[in-house]
């Protein structure tokens, strides 16, 4: 339940974020940051219900697979910010955008298979997310 | 800042604790990213199957 709580308040977060003026390192982070806090708690939550018996080797093989697609691009996000920082460079930028879109492409299934566990785990997609809280 | 912003970090605060509420605002308050910032990222999470 605390771990729920805490994605609230990541969902609300991302609300507050998108009120919020930033340079575009900035914005990247905080993005980058609540995907990763997002899915820290989702994969612990996976956990604690395997060990409850309540997801078997065979669904939690499924949400590994699927949880490693969005690992490597949250990971491949970061790197991409990484550059940018060093070099601020408009192409640089432009792969940091690109990383971002496939980490909001990569959420969606994992979302969808995390939430079919344990209901309301995960916001289906960022948008949908931010209409639920305004 | 919004007012309908302020009545929702204070309703946060009063639900899930200042510390939690303080912790994610910093994150989006920081004025510069580092490359600390960046490995702090890469570090943060973990493959599926090791959780």
């Amino acid at each position: 339940m605390r771990k729920i709580k805490l994605v609230s308040i990541l969902i609300i977060g991302m609300f507050l974020m998108a009120a919020c003026a930033g340079t575009f390192a900035q914005n990247a982070y905080r993005s980058i940051y609540i995907s990763g806090k997002t899915y820290d708690t989702s994969m612990k939550v996976v956990s604690d219900l395997q060990k409850q018996g309540i997801i078997d080797q065979i669904q939690r093989d499924q949400i590994n697979k699927v949880g490693t697609i969005f690992y490597n691009a949250y990971q491949a996000a970061v790197d991409a910010l990484g550059v940018y920082v060093n070099t601020s460079t408009s192409t640089n930028e432009q792969k940091v955008i690109a990383a971002l879109n496939a980490l909001s492409v990569a959420w969606p299934e994992f979302a969808k298979l995390v939430n079919t566990k344990k209901a309301n785990t995960m916001a289906p997609t960022l948008a949908q997310a931010l209409k639920e809280v305004k | 800042m919004d007012a309908t912003i302020i009545v929702a970090l204070v309703g946060l605060c009063l639900q899930y604790g200042v510390p939690a509420v303080t912790e994610a605002l910093t994150r989006w308050d920081k004025p510069v990213i580092t490359i600390e910032d960046i490995t702090e990222l890469k570090g943060m999470i973990k493959r599926p199957e090791d959780y």
